[in-house]
């Protein structure tokens, strides 16, 4: 089950100040900040699936790539097998 | 790829960040921000003036699933928001909030308005409340 589960519109307009963040980040404070932010983010924003994967569970994350791949219109595919999964993203 | 349904809290984490390096980090990067977002609004600012605000913030209001109520009034435009929906998940997270996350809003909307020729009073209320209210100027006018 998920942590976060978004309905309604979507504001693409964040993908645009998603990329300018990260270019100033790495630009302004380097490699280490880009790092610094990922991880918080990673560990702590998503802290139910980083659980989940250190105790070798891969269902949150699955569930969320679909979910969330899905609402973006993503062209996409998702090969799950008993050796874990494969996301490849082409648009 | 983080979904744009959790930019804010990604968000959230870069205020941390930008705040932990020194006093005026991050109201170097609202300047960056407020120059980006003048790609979507200083044009329309400026030609539209109040009634081009009103059609932007209503975009806004439907693209980011906000409870607000924007007016144009012959000398002001006034935007109040009733429920935000950034601050919203922001407090909905499994990481802290940034005490201070509330400012990104008038850190780039108030130089942005400026530049366009208006002046912008800006309510946040209460940080931990998703409520805020702005009203917006012609500086010509006030």
């Amino acid at each position: 089950m998920m942590r976060y589960r978004d309905t309604g519109a979507l504001h693409p307009d964040f993908h645009g100040t998603m990329n300018a963040t990260l270019e100033y980040l790495g630009s302004t404070y380097g490699r280490e900040a880009l790092r610094a932010v990922f991880a918080a983010t990673a560990q702590n924003v998503y802290s139910s699936i980083y659980e989940k994967i250190r105790r070798g569970d891969l269902s949150e994350l699955i569930e969320h790539w679909r979910y969330y791949l899905d609402r973006e219109n993503a062209d996409y595919t998702l090969d799950v097998d008993d050796s874990g999964v494969t996301l490849t993203v082409r648009d | 790829m983080i979904p744009s349904d959790h930019f804010v809290r990604f968000y959230n984490e870069v205020f941390k960040f930008l705040d932990s390096q020194g006093d005026g980090e991050l109201e170097k990067y609202y300047r960056l921000i407020s120059e980006q977002q003048e790609m979507h609004c200083l044009e329309l600012f400026r030609s539209q003036g109040l009634t081009g605000m009103k059609a932007y913030w209503d975009r806004i209001a439907y693209e980011e699933n906000c409870d607000m109520t924007n007016t144009v009034y012959p000398d002001r435009f006034e935007l109040v928001m009733h429920r935000c929906p950034s601050l919203s998940k922001v407090l909905d997270n499994d990481a802290d909030p940034f005490e201070r996350y509330c400012e990104h809003c008038p850190g780039w909307v108030v130089p942005l308005l400026r530049k366009a020729g208006f002046h912008c009073e800006y309510d946040i209320m209460d940080p931990a409340v998703p409520q805020c209210r702005m009203i917006v100027y012609l500086i010509e006018r006030r």
